[in-house]
């Protein structure tokens, strides 16, 4: 016969097992709700076709000052703008999720991608990509040249790349960076390699 | 009531010391002086909104412009039918159809258009479509090449004589202290490249050159008291010691051409036994070597956030001056682009330094990841297709040795200067090394490097976030700037030695 007090604190034990189990599950959900919340903070864009295919990206690490190629998964339409631009959203995506490699503000995103002569690409960004882009000539060069090599890396025969926000030219990304010029893709092959 | 002698002599007292307080108050007071060919004239600087301002029409009527018509907020003027719109409290004007930045709202007071000091070289520019060269640190302004210029001459005799031939005659104010004669020059257009010319004399020890609120000045120090000489023409000024004592600290009147008040008759050509010096010749050959630093942002611009006591605009003034005294204490001149919290676009900063055609220009800049110090080369990133280099409505001059000038696409403008950029950002951080700061070289495609036609570097501090303070510490910012400003010297050398 298992005596009583015994028995009374094997009940106590299952109980106390029971409401930390609980308590577990709760803080996982409620983290894995806040990491997408802040992914699905950017805004709707029409729904993608094409195919899910494995792409990289170059994403950018502050505290390494760093660049470094990362493979993802996203949705791949045929045609070459709309791919252009799923390809800079899923750079940006590994900047909005929570906790980021190299945070940007809420909101930002790509608008439109314009294609001209099939060598050279327009970025259309949103206000928000410039207006709550940290400053600073490392931030904002590490933000320029991941998109711009991410972007030739997966349109081969890309040159030349220009940013717009919100449809019309800025000076500098947040004070720093130039976006008036239009980026050569050789040359920032160059700016890359001092990061890798 | 009467009036005894006591309470006269203290209500003279009174009205005396009030006096001698209002004439302080008006010697103390701001101005900016505009030279143009047929004239110059001085008009009030005042404070506005943290940043200087003066009256668009102070600065506009001594140039045709007799109307500034108002409707609403709307201010508009014509000037040799050009059409120039201010709004007020909109920081852009339109001139001839563009739109002009002003660096500041446009503000009115009682029916005066206020604007800031710095959009005046933007308006002129855009206005009178002719060369404006701003002296920003000075508050003076030169419209199409207006200038007097000056050479230099010692003689070395039983009494050395230092003898400066101007280019048009001009009349100073001439005032003695101790062995140091200034002339200071109010109306007269005077510019030069020199800050300080050292002479090997026993007697005439340095001349230099200083320009502050609207007026320049050369200052020429002796080992003894020294006395001025203007010549008859009005283009020559002798200045020698005197023999016997002379008073040591005395404000006296310019004098007039004709009058002689040194002991000896004025000489503008050396006495028959007179040994000649090698003559130390300021002016149209080329301009003296200065580094031109940048203090990045100001203003409204507060740069990258550092933390919550420090924005970067404040942190780059700070080392910017602790640089331009380190450059000095070498023998090398250097001039502020902002030496106030001032808003200065990057497209101004650009065209404020090419106007000035410094040996090197230096940005500093101050941002966060990582505790080093950061050299940044210029990168081209850019370069526009032969078709827009056609079509491309900014191009910047580029003068050349052989006195002409090639014209160059805005945005590569930095292309003939890139080698010695990168000369420049390796000897700034190999000193940098030597002083054990942690140092990364990298380029960048930073503005304005790219339109800066000197050779042009920028340097960034940066600490991590919750130790950016640090950079307030300000024997970090003196070690830098130490640094900095050896590998300057150091590049300039250099690059001296390869021409």
């Amino acid at each position: 016969m298992i005596p009583r007090h015994f028995q009374i604190a094997i009940m106590l034990l299952l109980v106390g097992i029971l409401i930390s189990g609980i308590y577990i599950i709760k803080i996982t959900h409620k983290e894995q709700a806040k990491t997408q919340l802040a992914v699905e903070e950017r805004p709707v864009a029409p729904p993608v076709g094409g195919k899910q295919e494995h792409i990289l990206v170059l994403v950018a690490y502050d505290q390494e000052r760093a660049l470094r190629w990362r493979e993802t998964t996203a949705f791949m339409p045929e045609e070459r703008s709309l791919r252009a631009k799923e390809t800079l959203r899923a750079v940006l995506a590994q900047y909005l999720q929570n906790p980021s490699p190299h945070p940007l503000g809420k909101g930002t995103d790509i608008k439109d991608v314009y294609l001209i002569n099939d060598n050279t690409v327009v970025i259309d960004t949103t206000p928000q990509f410039a207006d709550s882009h940290p400053s600073g000539i490392l931030p904002e060069e590490m933000t320029v040249t991941s998109l711009i090599e991410t972007l030739s890396a997966n349109l081969p025969g890309i040159s030349r790349v220009k940013f717009i926000v919100d449809g019309k030219e800025r000076e500098t990304l947040a004070g720093h960076a130039d976006l008036m010029s239009f980026y050569e893709v050789s040359a920032v092959h160059e700016l890359a390699k001092e990061f890798q | 009531m009467r009036w005894s002698k006591k309470r006269v002599s203290i209500l003279t007292a009174i009205l005396l010391i009030g006096c001698l307080l209002l004439l302080s108050a008006a010697d103390s007071s701001r101005q900016f002086t505009i030279y143009t060919l047929q004239t110059s004239y001085s008009i009030e600087v005042v404070e506005r909104q943290g940043q200087p301002y003066i009256s668009l029409m102070e600065l506009l009527e001594p140039l045709g412009v007799d109307n500034l018509r108002s409707s609403g907020n709307n201010w508009t003027l014509q000037l040799d039918k050009v059409e120039a719109r201010f709004t007020e409290g909109k920081d852009t004007a339109k001139i001839r159809g563009k739109t002009v930045d002003l660096s500041g709202g446009v503000l009115v007071e009682n029916k005066r258009v206020l604007v800031p000091l710095n959009a005046s070289f933007a308006i002129l520019s855009s206005l009178l479509h002719k060369t404006i060269d701003f002296h920003l640190a000075g508050r003076r302004i030169f419209i199409d090449n207006a200038g007097t210029r000056f050479t230099t001459e010692l003689k070395k005799t039983d009494r050395s004589a230092l003898v400066l031939n101007f280019s048009q005659a001009v009349n100073p104010s001439i005032h003695q202290e101790g062995n140091r004669s200034r002339l200071v020059f109010k109306r007269e257009p005077l510019i030069s490249d020199l800050i300080n010319q050292p002479f090997d004399d026993k007697v005439i020890r340095s001349l230099s050159f200083s320009e502050d609120n609207g007026v320049a000045a050369l200052t020429i120090t002796g080992d003894a008291p020294l006395s001025v000489a203007l010549g008859s023409d009005g283009k020559t000024i002798q200045v020698q010691a005197v023999q016997s004592a002379a008073p040591t600290s005395a404000s006296v009147p310019a004098q007039a051409p004709g009058a002689q008040p040194s002991p000896e008759p004025l000489v503008t050509s050396p006495p028959a036994q007179s040994t000649e010096l090698p003559v130390q010749t300021q002016g149209h050959t080329g301009p003296a070597y200065f580094v031109m630093i940048d203090p990045s942002h100001g203003g409204n611009d507060k740069g990258a956030f550092l933390s919550d006591q420090l924005d970067e605009k404040e942190l780059t003034l700070a080392v910017a001056r602790k640089l331009k005294a380190e450059l000095q204490e070498r023998g090398i001149a250097a001039r502020l682009l902002r030496d106030t919290d001032t808003n200065l676009s990057l497209e101004q900063r650009a065209e404020l330094t090419n106007a000035q055609h410094p040996g090197m220009y230096v940005a500093i800049h101050a941002g966060v990841f990582g505790q080093e110090v950061r050299v940044y080369a210029p990168a081209l990133t850019s370069s526009p297709s032969a078709g827009e280099r056609l079509a491309g409505e900014r191009l910047v001059a580029e003068p050349s040795s052989t006195g002409s000038a090639q014209f160059l696409p805005w945005e590569l403008a930095q292309a003939a200067s890139l080698g010695r950029s990168k000369t420049i950002a390796r000897a700034v951080a190999g000193e940098l090394q030597k002083k054990d700061v942690q140092t990364v070289s990298l380029t960048t495609p930073l503005r304005p490097l790219n339109n800066i036609i000197a050779p042009a570097i920028a340097v960034e501090l940066s600490a991590d976030r919750p130790n950016a303070q640090d950079l307030l510490n300000p024997r970090i910012q003196s070690l830098v700037a130490a640094a900095v400003a050896s590998g300057l010297a150091q590049a300039r050398a250099q690059i001296e030695a390869h021409k």
